[in-house]
């Protein structure tokens, strides 16, 4: 899967971020200067894909199950 | 891994800001003063930090198309200890009745909705294409906009 940033900006000018398709950490370290740049993050969680790959990566044969 | 991040906006990026202001209909004018009615009487709110000395003065203006006695917005960074950009501006009589016009009373079409949309895309896409993505836009039934990121292969 490619790795892919998606922006959601509401007619509001709401703004949410989300990533998609990243291996470990690195979609935290991807969003960290568009963070920045937009101005003041109010909110911030893993989705469940982030479970489940940092359960795939404390025990390697999770993947198999 | 993926995750999920909120942002509250603020303008912090000069060029995205002009692009806002054009779609919002006004014209970017690279001057460091703007056309106000001259005299602070106290009637329209100062961004904190700011004194009446400092009205007439801006980084850049904003102006009514076609209306050359229309007073303007002045643009100016922050003074409150944070990053980015404030307004400045003034509805009095006539010229400023043509300001009020564009950009609301109380200038709120400056603090929300189309605008604040227009600046946040503009915003978005410069950030990542900074840092080396492909962006593209799709726009969402409800007007919702997506700036999607891919890096470029």
């Amino acid at each position: 899967m490619s790795e892919r940033i998606t922006v959601k900006i509401d007619p509001e000018g709401e703004v949410t971020i989300s990533t998609l398709g990243f291996k470990g950490r690195s979609c935290l370290a991807a969003t960290k200067q568009l963070e920045e740049d937009l101005g003041i993050k109010t909110y911030d969680a893993p989705t469940a894909e982030y479970h489940e790959q940092e359960q795939e990566n404390e025990n390697p044969n999770y993947a198999r199950r | 891994m993926s995750h999920v991040v909120a942002i509250n906006v603020e303008y912090k990026d000069a060029e995205s800001l002009k692009e806002a202001a054009r779609i919002l209909g006004l014209e970017v004018k690279e001057k460091s003063t703007y056309n106000w009615w001259g005299t602070h009487v106290g009637d329209y709110p100062l961004p904190e930090g700011f004194t009446a000395q400092d009205l007439g003065n801006c980084d850049f203006a904003l102006a009514v198309p076609g209306s050359p006695s229309a007073y303007e917005v002045g643009v100016v960074k922050r003074r409150d200890g944070k990053e980015g950009f404030a307004f400045l501006y003034d509805f009095y009589g006539a010229s400023g009745k043509m300001l009020e016009d564009v950009i609301g009373t109380g200038a709120e079409r400056l603090q929300g909705g189309e605008f604040k949309q227009a600046y946040t895309v503009a915003a978005t896409e410069r950030s990542l294409q900074a840092k080396g993505y492909y962006t593209t836009r799709e726009q969402d039934a409800d007007g919702s906009l997506y700036v999607h990121a891919e890096v470029r292969r």
